[in-house]
């Protein structure tokens, strides 16, 4: 430590309480800008790697940022489903692997994400315990969501009451079978369960007892091949092995909703020809997700650009405050000062000194900022993940 | 005593404070190596003033103020500044010591604010003369926790650290009964004799001269 050093902190430290109020103020003026800066920057990492690891994607005509948001990040809701006969159609052209989802319900405040086998594949996304969700009633949990609520394989999960169409709809606890491995993505923050599960949770399926079993308080009609109950019968809540098979759904299968279809082409002939179908419905859109994310992070950069030009306001209005707390400063040290000079100290050294303090103060505040920053960045939920 | 023997040398010496202010006349001034010299005079007779017109401070309209060899108006105020600092050691009223440094940090305040004196001068030399003026239990105590007495040898060690030629004080006794005055200046007299240096202190208490070996009486050489 060299002797300007010394004395710069020697002052700083005689005075902890000026010291510190100096470096809170400069650190909360560097940590806003800065904050901003990390958790925009994260935010458009996160929005960009997801969007790009998603070629296309299809939905029913509308907003395309509803589509993306909901398909891609599991936020929000689509005004319109497609059905279940779309996702047929794309698999029966052979140019691409379409892979349904059916997003609408939430257990526990996070989204319950239905789909098939083929989406844990599409984003390698493995079972860290147990096993992904084979049966109906099967529940997997993405890696913070298993964290967050502690549960594990052999546990139950309940879905959120009037998350879906019905608002009277019960919740279904359904079967935690698996928790996948952290993918510092969405999926992290959703739970899986089969399309068909996706349905009962949304009341298209249903399971009770045998209509032939229902008492009478319970039946509208009985004939010899037909027996049609009232709304009373009790429906079960949970599916479990032994009410599986009475489980089952009204209804043509192709009108099922899902509210979108990712869309894996194994070549960009295929991504194309596919784009060429559907450019000109009237019902339907294909949409490449990063494009829509960039328009997204168009809004996000002009609101920044709102906060950069607001923190550099702050940021001189926090230079002028430490420079009249140093003319301040300067004049309560007027004797010390007067004293030095008259010792032989230059006015570069009085600089020196000056400077050591500032430098010091700021450093201080940069680091404070820096680790209150990481903290908020690693703490702060980003919205979209 | 000639200039080569002369520690300080003041000739034909004028100064004054604004058109209609004191001023200061001393037509000749000398003192001698380990010479110690008391300047009496009453308030506003320019005691203070000549004092720093002996360090280099203030420089004077006419005459010359030679102190080790170096004479004040023939040279650039960096040049004055680093002799003030190497070769002057002073000894202020109230002692001027920086409240947040601590008492060997303050006897060391010329080497803080130097690095080439710093590097000359290590601590050893702050606990030699902090032993000698018997503070040295005080090293880390700063000096709000001590008596004006131990105040004023701190303030004294500080303007021997570098090794100086001259010292000046200016009343270093200014706040103390009579008694501890005495106690005061002798051990002043004292380390300063022991170090070699030459001593010019200002007062305006006649009863601190004793010890000195000549006395000049500032209010005869003001108009």
């Amino acid at each position: 430590m060299t002797g300007t050093t010394r004395l710069a902190w020697r002052y700083l430290a005689h005075h902890p309480g000026r010291s510190a109020t100096l470096v809170l103020a400069l650190a909360l003026t560097i940590l806003f800008p800065w904050g901003v800066q990390l958790l925009v920057g994260e935010f458009q990492r996160t929005l960009i790697r997801r969007a790009e690891q998603t070629p296309l994607l299809l939905g029913a005509l509308g907003s395309r940022y509803d589509l993306v948001l909901n398909a891609l990040y599991f936020q929000g809701d689509v005004a319109r489903p497609l059905s279940m006969e779309s996702v047929e159609i794309v698999q029966a052209t052979g140019w691409a692997r379409p892979i349904p989802l059916f997003i609408r319900h939430r257990a526990q405040g996070f989204p319950v994400v239905g789909t098939n086998a083929d989406y844990f594949s599409f984003r390698q996304l493995r079972a860290a315990q147990g096993t992904l969700p084979l049966l109906l009633g099967d529940v997997t949990l993405g890696a913070n969501v298993a964290d967050e609520l502690g549960l594990t394989p052999g546990d139950t999960l309940a879905t959120d009451v009037g998350s879906g169409v019905d608002l009277l709809q019960y919740p279904l606890r359904l079967s935690v079978v698996g928790v996948l491995q952290p993918s510092a993505n969405p999926d992290d923050d959703a739970v899986f369960v089969d399309l068909k599960t996706a349905w009962v949770i949304d009341g298209i399926g249903h399971g009770h007892d045998a209509a032939e079993e229902q008492g009478e308080d319970q039946t509208i009609a009985r004939d010899g091949h037909r027996t049609v109950l009232n709304a009373a019968v009790f429906e079960h809540a949970q599916i479990t092995d032994r009410n599986r098979d009475s489980f089952h759904f009204h209804g043509d299968r192709g009108e099922y909703p899902v509210t979108a279809v990712l869309i894996d082409p194994p070549s960009d002939k295929a991504a194309t020809l596919l784009r060429g179908r559907y450019r000109a419905s009237d019902t339907e859109q294909m949409l490449r997700p990063s494009v829509a994310v960039d328009e997204i992070l168009g809004f996000v950069a002009r609101i920044k650009r709102f906060f950069d030009a607001n923190s550099l306001l702050v940021g001189l209005a926090t230079a002028l405050f430490l420079a009249v707390a140093v003319t301040l400063s300067y004049q309560l040290r007027r004797r010390e000062l007067r004293t030095l000079r008259k010792i032989g100290c230059s006015r570069r050294t009085l600089f020196e000194i000056f400077a050591w303090e500032s430098l010091i103060l700021v450093g201080a505040a940069a680091l404070f900022a820096g680790i209150a920053a990481w903290g908020a960045v690693n703490s702060v939920k980003i919205p979209l993940s | 005593m000639t200039s080569e023997t002369s520690r300080i040398l003041v000739e034909n010496l004028e100064f004054r404070y604004g058109k209609d202010g004191f001023q200061l006349r001393v037509p000749e001034f000398r003192v001698g190596a380990g010479e110690s010299v008391g300047c009496i005079g009453p308030s506003g007779s320019g005691k203070t003033t000549f004092l720093h017109l002996l360090a280099g401070i203030l420089l004077p309209e006419r005459g010359t103020v030679e102190v080790d060899g170096v004479v004040w108006s023939r040279v650039a105020d960096s040049v004055r500044r680093k002799a003030r600092l190497a070769r002057i050691g002073l000894v202020f009223q109230e002692f001027e010591l920086l409240e947040h440094l601590t008492v060997e940090e303050n006897i060391r305040l010329p080497g803080l604010i130097d690095s080439r004196l710093g590097r000359e001068l290590d601590r050893s030399r702050a606990t030699e003369l902090a032993r000698q003026t018997g503070i040295d239990a005080y090293l880390r105590r700063k000096p709000h926790s001590l008596s004006q007495g131990e105040r004023q040898r701190v303030a004294v060690c500080r303007a021997l650290f570098a090794n100086p030629a001259v010292v000046l004080a200016d009343e270093p006794t200014g706040n103390l009964d009579p008694a501890r005055s005495r106690e005061v200046v002798a051990a002043l007299q004292q380390t300063v004799r022991q170090q070699g240096v030459s001593l010019v202190m200002v007062t305006h208490d006649h009863g601190l001269l004793d010890g000195f070996d000549r006395v000049l009486d500032l209010s005869s050489e003001v108009s």
